[in-house]
């Protein structure tokens, strides 16, 4: 019989989970809002994972749990860091036949850069869990000045040909920098594309301090959103590299590590 | 044992051997690297000064020969152990650690050597080298004033505190006077009587007051790189906590400050060991003879060295606390 | 009528003020109680420090003496305890770790100076703990800026002494300067005398040799508990050892050691079972009780603080005053040899030295990780990051820097950040293992 193995990944905002089986195949993913039921919304969405495949949430193998609420997750076996879950994740998240060493993660809330040695395993992290510079947070305070949905964001930013600069990396009073901006009639384009321009800054700046080690992998939230790739790679000046499941990199991570863990 | 008390001893026994030795038919020679003075009557054997001197002061071929043969032994004598030779076996060393120690016994403070003050009087050393080494060619060759060469026989022993004091201390206090025979005598035992006296009163202050300005010993120190007997330093135990330089007689900054040599056997050094002795940090500093240790600083040696008292029992939870044994009360 | 509602509500804040920082204090020792340890002697040291800034009744602690002896208070550790001993006086060293303190502290200092800087200064000022109360005098070392500083704005408050440290240890003229400085402190000492007529009296060879001795005897059982943390399962925990050492700040020495060769009894009759934790380093920063935020996180993520550097902490005690003679010539050489030659604070520049006795620490105690604590103001340290990470990356042992002050409220990211750093260890060890 197939085994299986889960990965939930906590975010304040957003639930992951990802079941893999033995052969570290994909499953089946879901993604559900948090709510004020962290627990119960990972359980609720664990058993719908199980259904699919036909199996019972007790017959998982092992299920880890990673993120900011993972110590509530009571259907999680353990817990493990968002840096482990994401480092592990990558390998599997990469494109075909490339070594990952850098992972930059844009959450809603937190951002992340972490830095792998040549064997996969952490070798140094930054994360940015004080403020909002950064973060998901950021882009969708600046969307909502710029009046347009976070999903137009990052292609509109791409059809411009010269961004805006804004200069502070804080969302407060980059916020006060959009609204003057939109009022000096400038290109919503540029505008778009500046505030891509500005997070990619900051991350920049973290990932420096982190030492930027190519190949990179963007995952999180951010990794749905294509402006953020093209800014990011002018920024670092190196290729960023895409997975196919951005959101679930933590998730799947996890469940890769249960997998690894199964039978120690 | 501790270092400090076999160092005393064999001070002790190389005193009586070398200025009494003849009692017992000891003939050490003449190439001996240490102050055991012509002028005792009674001694076991010859400071090499005197043959260095001798030699040059003749100059024939035959005195070579044996100034030669004199250096070859002298030589591997100074290779086997170094400037130990200062530390532990020289009878005017001997002397002067006497005398630091009766004045801290009766309670009197001392002077320490600074870095700069030892650089502004390294010169008398080597000028006195220079008179030992130079004088004795004019004396073989006296092409002017031969009148006063005549009488700069073995110069650097008329000078020397060894001539005054050591025949004293063997109980022959003849040598306490100025040489009337002619003008240079005089001048020679006058400058000798005037370094005597200042040794004695410095000695007493100030550790090994001499050694700073002794020729032989800076003859000894050119031998340091290939001595069998040397000390050595682990740069990543040292706390540079100072306490090596606190305890040096001959004030040498270089053992603690040092970092990046393991060989820190300086110029100065006479192998005291009392830097080792006095090391808290456990392997920091040892005494290695052909590479190896012979002695290599301790931390619960430290610690039992320098509290004078046993520690009392463990009184929060009544238990009395093994006394500790030690072997004398006093530090130093 | 004015002076008493005046005097009420000046008792009320007190009271106030001593609660907060009492519930600090009793909350890090009721956390330290659990920590485990049952069946070592750690009583008397969590004892001095819930006299102090618990039950704020310090007669337990120093008994009688305390209303007979005056009362020098110290900062940092270059001002050397033996003198003040030997003069008859009581020592006790007031770095403090209150976060309540600190808060009332950047009413008067800049809020970006160092958090233990404005905690002294708050329990100065707010007077009710008693230890701070009754310090007759201060001495506080030029070391860093805010140390500086902070004995300019406390002597509005507290006589002051200030005791210039040289900042480049390696010439002469510093070993002169600072000699000068000690035996100046030696002679202020002999003739000080507190308004109510207690005095400090000559400080004698004699005198001057019993406080060495019993100096020495502390940093022997000192160095006795460091080595039992060399162990691959040390027997006791890093947070206990900091605690251990912290409260050497408030008790009599001799009393202090006799309790901590029972603990090194103890200690050596322990046997640990378990897993072997990740042996983690603590650089940076000396967390001072209450404040073991940090030492606590790593331990509580499942690593072990198996040795530091912190001046309130594994580098307080290490090193011992070696004299050559017994004279007070010697004595007061070797004391001052001692509290400057080998301290390697980073308000000492240059600061190798530094790097060497880390090393040695880090190959001895087999260490795995470096947690480099920076205080938020702590520039010093700061500075010294970069040369850190430097040496460690040549040793191939990873290292975190961790940015805090006393608040609580960054514990959680502090704790995934703590947390991801000990599970790279464990999987380095890992992979280790089997490669």
């Amino acid at each position: 019989m197939k085994r299986y193995f889960a990965g939930i990944d906590a975010g304040s905002t957003y639930i992951k989970v990802a079941l893999l089986d033995q052969g570290k195949q994909l499953a089946g993913s879901d993604v559900g809002y948090t709510g004020i039921d962290a627990a119960g919304t990972a359980r609720r969405l664990i058993s719908g994972l199980c259904g699919q495949v036909g199996i019972d949430p007790a017959d998982v193998a092992g299920i880890i749990a990673t993120g900011y609420s993972r110590r509530n997750m009571d259907a999680a076996h353990d817990t493990v860091t968002e840096i482990q879950a994401h480092a592990r994740g990558a390998a599997w998240s990469a494109p075909d036949g490339v070594q990952i060493r850098t992972v930059v993660d844009i959450g809603g809330q937190d951002s992340k850069v972490i830095v792998l040695d040549d064997s996969g395993n952490v070798a140094n992290f930054i994360m940015n869990d004080k403020c909002a510079a950064g973060t998901g947070r950021f882009l969708e305070s600046l969307a909502r000045a710029l009046e347009i949905s976070i999903e137009e964001l990052g292609p509109v930013s791409l059809e411009s040909s010269q961004p805006a600069t804004i200069n502070s990396t804080c969302v407060v009073f980059a916020e006060s920098e959009v609204i003057s901006l939109v009022a000096r009639n400038k290109r919503r384009e540029d505008i778009a594309a500046g505030i891509h321009a500005s997070l990619a800054a900051r991350i920049g700046g973290m990932s420096r301090h982190a030492g930027i080690t190519p190949e990179i992998l963007l995952t999180g939230g951010g990794g749905l959103n294509c402006g953020i790739a093209r800014a990011l790679e002018d920024e670092m000046q190196a290729d960023i590299h895409l997975p196919r499941y951005p959101q679930l990199n933590g998730a799947i991570g996890a469940a890769l590590i249960a997998l690894e863990r199964d039978g120690d | 044992m501790k270092i400090s008390r076999l160092r005393w001893a064999i001070l002790a026994i190389s005193f009586v051997v070398l200025m009494f030795g003849s009692y017992a038919g000891l003939r050490l020679g003449n190439a001996l690297p240490t102050f055991s003075c012509c002028y005792v009557n009674t001694r076991g054997g010859t400071c090499f000064m005197l043959a260095l001197q001798q030699t040059i002061g003749a100059f024939t071929l035959e005195s070579m020969l044996v100034f030669m043969e004199t250096l070859l032994l002298f030589s591997v004598l100074v290779i086997i152990i170094g400037k130990a030779w200062c530390g532990w076996v020289c009878p005017l060393g001997f002397i002067q650690d006497l005398l630091f120690t009766l004045r801290s016994r009766l309670g009197g403070g001392y002077v320490r050597f600074t870095e700069s003050v030892k650089r502004k009087i390294a010169w008398i050393k080597w000028a006195f080298l220079t008179i030992a080494l130079v004088i004795p060619v004019w004396v073989a060759f006296p092409l002017f004033c031969p009148g006063v060469a005549l009488n700069l026989y073995i110069p650097f022993c008329q000078m020397c505190p060894g001539k005054y004091l050591l025949p004293l201390c063997a109980g022959n206090p003849d040598r306490i006077s100025v040489n009337y025979e002619a003008n240079t005598t005089v001048f020679m035992s006058v400058l000798g009587l005037t370094f005597s006296a200042v040794t004695f009163i410095g000695a007493t202050v100030k550790r090994r007051f001499w050694c700073i300005f002794c020729p032989l010993g800076l003859i000894m120190s050119w031998f340091r790189r290939i001595s069998f007997l040397k000390l050595k330093k682990e740069d990543v135990k040292c706390t540079r906590c100072e306490i090596c330089y606190n305890v040096c007689p001959l004030d040498i900054e270089d053992v603690y400050k040092s970092r990046g040599k393991r060989d820190v056997t300086f110029a100065d050094c006479n192998l005291c060991l009392k830097c080792v002795e006095n090391c808290p940090e456990e392997g920091a500093l040892k005494a290695t003879f052909l590479g190896k240790p012979v002695y290599v600083s301790s931390q619960r040696k430290f610690f039992d060295k320098h509290i004078s008292s046993c520690g009392g029992g463990c009184s929060s939870c009544g238990e009395g606390k093994k006394e500790e044994k030690h072997d004398d009360q006093q530090a130093g | 009528m004015i002076n008493k509602q005046d005097n009420d509500a000046g008792q009320r804040k007190r009271e106030r003020f001593l609660r907060a920082v009492a519930g600090q204090a009793a909350n890090e020792l009721d956390s330290l109680g659990d920590s485990g340890g049952g069946n070592i002697s750690l009583e008397y040291f969590y004892g001095v420090l819930e006299q102090v800034y618990v039950s704020n009744e310090l007669l337990t602690v120093w008994g009688p003496d305390m209303a007979r002896k005056p009362v020098i208070g110290l900062y940092c550790i270059m001002a050397p305890e033996e003198l003040i001993y030997a003069a008859g006086a009581i020592p006790v060293r007031l770095c403090a770790g209150c976060f309540d303190a600190a808060k009332t502290g950047e009413d008067y200092l800049p809020r970006d100076s160092c958090p233990l800087v404005k905690s002294s200064m708050g329990l100065t000022v707010n007077s009710g703990l008693k230890v701070f109360d009754m310090c007759d005098v201060v001495i506080i070392p030029t070391t860093c800026d805010s140390k500086r500083k902070l004995g300019e704005e406390l002597s509005a408050f507290k006589e002051v002494w200030m005791l210039e440290v040289p900042h480049i240890k390696d010439t002469e003229h510093s070993r002169r300067t600072w000699l000068e400085q000690i035996w100046a402190l030696k002679n202020r000492l002999e003739g000080f005398v507190t308004p109510d007529g207690r005095k400090c009296r000559r400080i004698t060879t004699a005198a001057l040799g019993s406080a060495i001795d019993d100096s020495l005897r502390a940093q022997r059982e000192i160095r006795r508990l460091l080595d039992l943390r060399k162990a691959d399962m040390p027997p006791i925990s890093g947070r206990q050892a900091t605690a251990v050492v912290n409260s050497y700040a408030y008790a009599p020495v001799a009393e202090w050691t006799s309790a901590l060769a029972c603990l090194n009894d103890s200690l050596e009759k322990q046997a640990v079972s378990g897993k072997p934790k990740p042996r983690i380093y603590m650089a940076g920063s000396p967390p001072v009780f209450p404040n073991l935020k940090i030492p606590e996180l790593v331990e509580e993520m499942g690593g072990i603080v198996v040795s530091d550097e912190s001046c309130a902490g594994d580098r307080y005690l290490y090193d011992p005053v070696g004299s050559a003679e017994r004279n007070l010539d010697d004595q007061i050489t070797a004391l001052a040899s001692r509290y400057m030659a080998p301290c390697v604070c980073p308000s000492f520049a240059p600061n190798q030295d530094r790097l060497y006795v880390m090393k040695r620490n880090l190959q001895d105690y087999a260490v795995e990780g470096v947690v480099y604590h920076v205080l938020k103001g702590c520039i010093i340290y700061d500075f010294e990051v970069a040369r850190v990470e430097k040496m460690l990356k040549e040793m191939g042992i990873p290292m975190i820097r961790v940015e805090t002050d006393y608040h609580p409220e960054d514990v959680e990211q502090l704790r995934t950040r703590v947390e991801a750093f000990i599970e790279m260890l464990k999987i380095k060890r890992k992979a280790g293992a089997k490669g």
